[in-house]
């Protein structure tokens, strides 16, 4: 029973596998990223970047066609222009910077959706929007395996500047000439998986696979290594169930991942631990050292 | 006696309206001073051009024999994130970034003085508590362990007193004294004069300028702080007309 | 509570997590190996 739902599509089918793996490459990568996104209070910012990198994609299938290569690189000089102007907009302007984000990107997915119009046919759309998932080709999987492998390096080597970064920033800047060089490179990292998962969840959903593990797993853990985990847990146990409900019950596979995040999202805000709502209404155990 | 500081006609401000304006002043090496004065006075800004925090409009801080590894800054409301995930030893533990760097493994030997740092400020036991659970004078002890363990010739505190229980006070005056006579330099913003009497040798009265500067009884005298009321309120207006003039 | 304790992520060197993060990415390419040479109806 269990093997027939749980392990036979595995099993049976190359393209399941392949999803399976690109997801975890995706949640691999993306997840830890999006802890440290929720802990510097930027999850908007990560939205945006999302946003804007569906021009620069479809910029890239205006000239290509469906070609990895063409909208990986479109995606990542988008994201990238995105990233430097976001600081200077809020700096210039005087729009606060929630707003000047959303006017953002409600600018660059109409923009995106209009250039791959111009082009390509509906399919072609849902494509760029929803991802592919079912259909990754193995080049898409060594782009996604290799930008989960950069992430997880990076992120192991910089980790105390970044936690400092988020955590004490004025203390970092005391102490270390670093604070720049991390802040850059995490900004690099937020658009590279934003550009990977992409490929396979579409811009709408790969800031779902960043954002809403980590946001449940803050209901759960009160360190960031256990965040962390927890995170990426969430994400593996998303994507696995978000898949087998696509195959059984024939539902777009990206939607039905980011939904189940959202409902373990859901059911943790409620039950979680640490800061959850029964957490809270309950009467607290005496404080423990 | 050599200068740790030397102010020399330093002007400080944002956006280029000056916060401190042409002081002239040396803070000897190992000396502990009060940085006192009204509100508005330039008392934090002074800090922060000290740090380098802050680029001086004009003039400039020189500092003797010390580099800027030397200096650790103690901000009056530091920006640290309360409700991140980390724990006391994590955030002390940090006091060490000299040492370590970013990459550095925390050997015994460190362990073994970061709990040192943790017990000579009272929070041996609460090692593993996240910070979001401390108190704000227990949250000030913790940031008083890290400023320990950096081990800096310079400590520059601002306004480390304000809201903070009696006991802790008493506890982290222990921790600057300690520091006094270990012939560190500390420099602290302060805005209570009972304190500043009481345990700060030296003062420097600050109205923007320069009021006064030397040991603490002839300094907070009552004409000078009058004085240096009477300058800051000259000083509230468009900073064009503040100065010696209108004093 | 002691699961917590042993995660103190943010005060070991760099090599014991970058060695971490290399055992984590060697799982990932054997992972990749797998889903890409095991044969399987398409």
């Amino acid at each position: 029973m269990i093997w027939e739902i749980v392990i036979q599509p595995f099993a049976d089918f190359g393209f399941m596998r392949r999803a399976l793996l690109g997801c975890i490459a995706v949640s691999l990568g993306a997840t830890p990223v999006g802890v440290f996104l929720m802990l510097r209070r930027m999850s908007l910012t990560g939205d945006a970047m999302a946003h804007a990198i569906l021009p620069g994609a479809a910029v890239g299938f205006l000239i290509s066609g469906l070609s990895l290569g063409a909208m990986t690189v479109g995606g990542l000089i988008a994201g990238m222009a995105v990233a430097l102007l976001s600081g200077l907009v809020t700096r210039v302007t005087a729009l606060r910077e929630d707003a000047s984000l959303a006017a953002f990107y409600l600018i660059s997915l109409a923009l995106g959706v209009l250039i791959v119009s111009t082009r390509g046919s509906n399919v072609d759309l849902m494509h760029v929007l929803f991802g592919t998932v079912l259909a990754l080709n193995n080049d898409a999987l060594v782009l996604l395996c290799s930008i989960a492998s950069l992430s997880v390096l990076v992120l192991a080597v910089l980790f105390r500047p970044l936690v400092l970064e988020c955590a004490d920033p004025q203390f970092l800047r005391s102490v270390s000439k670093l604070s720049a060089v991390t802040h850059f490179t995490f900004l690099s990292l937020v658009v590279l998986n934003l550009v990977g998962g992409f490929h396979a969840l579409g811009t709408l959903m790969a800031v779902g696979i960043m954002i809403l593990p980590a946001a449940a797993a803050r209901f759960w853990a009160k360190s960031i290594g256990g965040l962390i985990l927890v995170a990426v847990a969430i994400a593996f146990l998303s994507s696995l169930s978000g898949l087998l409900l696509s195959y059984h019950y024939s539902l777009p596979s990206g939607p039905a991942i980011i939904l189940v995040a959202g409902i373990i999202y859901a059911v943790s805000l409620v039950l979680g631990p640490a800061g959850g709502l029964i957490a809270q209404v309950l009467p607290r155990r005496p404080l423990q050292n | 006696m050599t200068s740790a500081l030397a102010f020399r006609d330093l002007t400080l401000g944002y956006d280029r309206l000056p916060a401190v304006q042409q002081l002239h002043a040396d803070i000897a090496e190992g000396s502990l001073t009060a940085i006192f004065g009204p509100n508005g006075a330039g008392k934090s800004t002074l800090l922060k051009g000290v740090t380098g925090a802050l680029a001086p409009l004009q003039g400039n801080v020189e500092f003797g024999a010390l580099e800027r590894g030397d200096i650790a800054y103690l901000p009056q409301q530091s920006d640290i994130d309360r409700t991140f995930p980390l724990s006391v030893v994590d955030l002390v533990a940090m006091g060490l970034w000299h040492e370590i760097g970013p990459f550095g493994w925390l050997g015994k030997k460190q362990r073994a003085r970061v709990d040192a740092a943790l017990a000579s400020v009272g929070l041996t036991g609460l090692e593993s508590r996240p910070i979001g659970s401390l108190s704000g004078g227990q949250m000030q002890r913790a940031l008083f362990a890290r400023l320990l363990l950096q081990d800096a010739r310079l400590v520059l505190l601002d306004e480390p007193f304000t809201a903070i229980d009696a006991r802790t006070m008493a506890d982290l005056l222990d921790v600057i004294r300690s520091w006094h006579t270990e012939g560190r330099t500390v420099l602290a913003v302060l805005h209570d004069a009972e304190t500043v009497r009481a345990h700060f040798p030296e003062t420097l009265l600050l109205a923007r300028e320069l009021v006064a500067h030397g040991p603490t009884e002839q300094v907070l005298t009552v004409e000078n702080q009058f004085r240096a009321r009477q300058m800051c309120e000259a000083c509230a207006g468009p900073p064009h007309v503040c100065g010696r003039d209108a004093a | 509570m002691s699961a917590e304790k042993t995660l103190r992520l943010l005060l070991v060197g760099a090599g014991v997590r970058l060695g971490a993060a290399l055992i984590i990415v060697a799982a990932l390419w054997a992972a990749f190996f797998w889903a890409t040479s095991t044969p399987g109806a398409l």
